[in-house]
């Protein structure tokens, strides 16, 4: 502007030019003169502020500054007149304005003073930095975002759990307030994710409803919210009576709480839906930017992660409290060891056992407090010890059997493990569990003492033993099974035990049978049994076998092998014996018997000796009284024949043929009856002789008088159907029991008489020679069978029915010929006849 | 007896049968000279006996009231002169013949009898019964001589002592 004044060529033109300039510069251009009167303004200014160029030009600068700029830039106008000194001039500053409408706005300024005919006049060129200055606004504002954000986040990191929810409701109240809201709350999906619950709330002065004590809502009341937020979207409520109809108890609720507009932003943690944080306006409608609705997003993503810390942190604790209650109250002794080999450590039941306080373990080197010492009292040496070999080595020690030393110096068993701790890989100690194994020792010493004798009985015994379990596998055997099974060979337990048993077939008698039998066995679990094992080598094992059980049930099988070889043996030697006994007893009996039936034959002999001699003096009275009168009658008969020759008596009574008749029939029946008596006498002293009890001894007989009366005796047997015929020979006395004879001859007659069924003939027939007697009675009766032939002479053998024979005749028959040193044979054919010939001898 | 010419001689028979004493008393009254008197009580009989000259006597052996050979022997204690026979059956026979020697009998027949072997032994007897008394006469004669004797060589021998 300066060659303007200076230049005495400016015109009129260069007036019109410079007004053109002025008006299309963008900025806004004023000048006021020293009195801060305006006088010159552009097109812009009036953009800028609102007045026209004619609503300014001449008015004080004044009217286009706030309040609170007058003062000043009248103080800065007085001093640079004053002194020259300008505060203002060449720079640019930010001001503000007022414009027409009473708004105040940013504005940049530069300026500068002329001197135009004397004349200080200040240009200053304007430009409304409105714009500018909003952005910058949101600039700084996205700034205090982040910082909020970064501020939460870290905030929350640090964080205890227990403090989570009174950081939540900070944050919630410095995000409400960054953004302006009324109020802003959070609530968390419970029971199952089926009700919404309210947890943390920010109120803005001056909001008096709140979710405090609100109930949980359903989530089945509001669908539509409830979808939106399962698919993680943010609600953007910017009115909320513009909700949708399927929004309505969403929007009731809302309208419950005056809620105007809002913005609802799902807490979701790995997917899955927590529940929601909720920013209300209340107080009226309101835009939010989406730098807004970002950093609600993050908040939302925030609060999930806090409040899973917080969940986790909680379920950590509750487990690391959990873990202390085991620890404290767990049947076993537990305590940690460092690298140094001090306890770091302990629970209450290790100190219990121990004999201390859980104090006085802790911070002291556990092996020299109670792993000092081994069992048998020497020393234990620290760099042995299994519990720091697990810290040196990293693996974990297991030792069954050890001791553990009580503060008061007594020693109890123990087993104890001891793992070691790691913590980023590297080893930082070991936790020694262990347990009081008193109990069990005394138990397992128990259990060792029956294993032992159970061990020695099997060893002992002198059966031999298999157990197998119920799969057939072995689970025990004694050297005794192996031996006699003939294995010497150690068989493996577990193998399966059919092999061992199936190595023998070939050496059994009978293999298939004992392979079913065992078929047998398997298929019932519950079966006992017993068997024979035969060897073709001639052994014998007794088998048995029993189901072992466990409370009734049956886990397994025991096979029990004795050898019965030498019994068996023994058996059948006394088996034999028995058999020779018994034909020892059999013939001895049969001796008996027939010695029994000569006697019962004898005794019957007497009896009918006694008897015949009864009946043989009744009869002789009568008979000897007949016999007389036949002969006093013979002797009359013969008298009066005599006498009645007599001449004396008259011829007709001589002659009378009626006397003469009768007395000729008188005279021969009693020749009859002479015959008759005669006969009876005979058969009665035939009786008597057969009895021959006066001859019971031994005497020199006649066998045909024998033969004769017994034949007399046996008459009425042979009747008219059986012809007799004897042929005698020259015999001389035989000495014998005749009474025991002539029952020989009666029995073979009788027999003979009954084998004859109709008419036949009996043959007897006689002889001697070297010595010997002779007498064979031949029938032509049916004869006997082979079979029967060899019976014939045994006690109680007959072929004839119940109540006809005895049964003994042939037996006493053949019982008296031994008795007299003699033999008795027969010979018989089917039809033909039998012959019975006895040999007796004559001394 | 006194007379044994001129009376005949008198049998006794004792059986409980009445049959069998019919049969002999027929038999002997029919067949021989001798008189009978018979008897089925012993008691009876040893009475008659002792009252009674009897010659003989015929006894069963099995009675009821008494045994023949009891029966017997109490004859011969009444009068042992009487020749005794016994009548026997079979069964006893043994224990008869052992009577016969103990009770010194006559004889003794089995039933049954023949008529024609009692004749022979009754007659026998009988005869051995007279035989008997003649003998004991003789004895007693010569006895009583024997005595005179013996009496007279007394005097003697004292006459030349």
């Amino acid at each position: 502007m300066r060659p303007m004044q200076n230049d005495p060529h400016i015109t009129l033109d260069t007036a019109a030019m410079f007004r053109a300039v002025l008006d299309t510069v963008g900025e806004g251009i004023v000048t006021i003169d020293s009195a801060s009167t305006i006088v010159v303004v552009n097109k812009e200014v009036q953009h800028i502020w609102g007045y026209t160029q004619d609503e300014l030009i001449g008015k004080k600068i004044e009217l286009l500054m706030p309040e609170n700029y007058r003062k000043r830039h009248a103080e800065g106008l007085k001093r640079f007149i004053d002194t020259g000194v300008p505060r203002i001039m060449g720079t640019r500053l930010e001001l503000e304005g007022l414009r027409k409408d009473g708004t105040i706005f940013p504005l940049e300024i530069r300026m500068a003073e002329t001197t135009v005919s004397d004349r200080i006049l200040f240009t200053a060129a304007v430009r409304d930095v409105t714009d500018r200055k909003t952005g910058e606004a949101a600039l700084q504002r996205r700034h205090h975002i982040e910082d909020l954000i970064a501020a939460i986040s870290t905030k929350f990191i640090n964080l205890p759990s227990n403090e989570i929810d009174a950081g939540i409701i900070d944050a919630l109240r410095m995000i409400g307030e960054l953004t302006g809201v009324d109020r802003s709350w959070v609530a968390l999906l419970c029971d199952k994710k089926l009700t919404l619950c309210f947890t943390h709330e920010w109120c803005a002065e001056g909001i008096s409803l709140t979710h405090s004590d609100l109930q949980p809502i359903s989530v089945k009341e509001i669908p539509w919210a409830m979808n939106q937020f399962r698919q993680v979207k943010t609600i953007y409520i910017p009115k909320v009576v513009d909700l949708p109809p399927e929004a309505k108890t969403e929007k009731k609720h809302l309208q419950a709480y005056e809620v105007q507009s809002v913005i609802m932003v799902p807490i979701v943690y790995r997917r899955a839906l927590m529940g929601i944080v909720s920013f209300d306006s209340v107080r009226f409608e309101k835009t939010w930017t989406t730098d807004d609705m970002a950093l609600l997003r993050i908040t939302g993503e925030i609060f999930a992660n806090a409040l899973e810390r917080k969940e986790t942190e909680e379920a950590m604790e509750c487990l690391m409290r959990r873990n202390e209650l085991i620890l404290s109250s767990a049947g076993e002794g537990i305590y940690g060891v460092d690298l140094q080999g001090n306890t770091t450590f302990a629970n209450p039941e290790a100190a219990r056992m121990l004999g201390c306080t859980v104090e006085e373990l802790i911070g002291k080197p556990q092996h020299a407090t109670l792993h000092h010492t081994k069992p048998d009292g020497t020393p234990y040496p620290r760099e042995d010890c299994p519990i720091y070999k697990a810290v040196q080595d990293g693996t974990i020690h297991h030792i069954e059997d050890d001791v553990f030393w009580r503060k008061d110096g007594t020693n109890f068993p123990v087993s104890y493990t001891s793992t070691p701790i790691r913590e980023d890989r590297e080893i930082v100690g070991a936790v020694v569990t262990f347990k009081d194994i008193t109990e069990r020792k005394r138990e397992q010493a128990v259990l060792e003492h029956s294993i032992s004798l159970l061990s020695a009985t099997l060893d002992s015994t002198t059966d031999g033993i298999l157990v197998a379990d119920r799969a057939g596998r072995i689970v025990n055997y004694n050297q005794k099974f192996m031996d006699m099974w003939g294995l010497s060979t150690v068989v493996p337990t577990n193998q399966d035990h059919w092999q061992l048993m199936t190595t023998v077939f070939d050496q059994l008698k009978d293999p298939v049978s004992f392979a079913q039998r065992l078929k047998d066995i398997y298929a019932e679990p519950d079966a006992e049994s017993c068997d024979v094992i035969e060897f073709t080598d001639g052994r014998v094992f007794e088998r048995f076998t029993q189901p072992q059980r466990i409370g009734g049930k049956s886990v397994g099988r025991v096979w029990c092998l004795r050898d019965a070889t030498a019994r068996k043996r023994a058996e059948e030697a006394l088996q034999q014996a028995n058999n020779e006994l018994e034909q020892k007893v059999e013939a001895r009996t049969r001796e008996l018997r027939q010695k029994q039936a000569q006697l019962v034959q004898a005794e019957k002999m007497a009896s009918l000796g006694q008897l015949v001699a009864g009946v043989a003096h009744e009869i002789n009275t009568p008979l000897g009284a007949l016999k007389s009168n036949i002969d006093i009658f013979t002797r009359s008969v013969q008298k009066i024949k005599e006498l009645m020759r007599d001449p004396k008596i008259p011829q007709e009574l001589r002659e009378s043929p009626d006397i003469t008749k009768r007395l000729t029939s008188v005279e021969t029946l009693n020749t009859h009856n002479q015959t008759a008596i005669d006969r009876i006498v005979m058969i009665v002293s035939s009786l008597r002789k057969f009895a021959r009890l006066d001859e019971a001894e031994l005497d020199e007989v006649d066998i045909h008088e024998g033969l004769d009366n017994t034949l007399i005796l046996v008459q009425h047997e042979l009747k008219n159907r059986i012809e007799v015929v004897k042929d005698y020979g020259k015999l001389p006395l035989v000495k014998c029991y005749p009474n025991q004879l002539n029952q020989v001859f009666m029995n073979l007659l009788v027999n003979a008489s009954h084998a004859i069924e109709s008419q036949g003939k009996i043959y007897i027939h006689t002889s001697h020679k070297n010595g010997t007697i002779v007498v064979e009675i031949r029938d032509t009766g049916k004869g006997i069978s082979q079979k029967d032939l060899q019976r014939i002479f045994d006690p109680g053998y007959t072929t004839k029915g119940f109540g006809v024979g005895t049964g003994l005749g042939l037996s006493i028959v053949y019982q008296i010929m031994k008795d007299h040193k003699g033999m008795i044979d027969v010979e018989s054919e089917l039809g033909q006849g039998t012959t019975f010939r006895i040999i007796l001898p004559m001394t | 007896m006194t007379d044994a010419a001129t009376a005949p001689p008198t049998i006794l028979i004792l059986d409980d049968e009445e049959l069998v004493i019919t049969s002999l008393q027929t038999f002997l009254d029919l067949e021989t000279p001798y008189r009978t008197v018979t008897f089925t009580s012993a008691k009876l009989a040893l009475q008659h006996i002792r009252d009674h000259d009897i010659d003989l006597v015929i006894s069963d052996y099995l009675m009821p009231e008494m045994d023949g050979i009891t029966f017997l022997s109490q004859v011969r204690e009444l009068k042992p002169d009487i020749p005794r026979i016994i009548l026997t059956g079979y069964a006893d026979k043994e224990n008869a013949i052992k009577a016969i020697n103990q009770v010194g009998l006559f004889q003794y027949i089995e039933k049954p009898w023949e008529n024609e072997d009692l004749r022979v032994i009754v007659r026998n007897g009988l005869e051995k019964m007279q035989l008997l008394k003649k003998l004991q006469m003789k004895v007693q004669e010569i006895t009583q001589a024997h005595a005179e004797l013996n009496t007279l060589n007394q005097e003697i021998i004292r006459a030349f002592a």
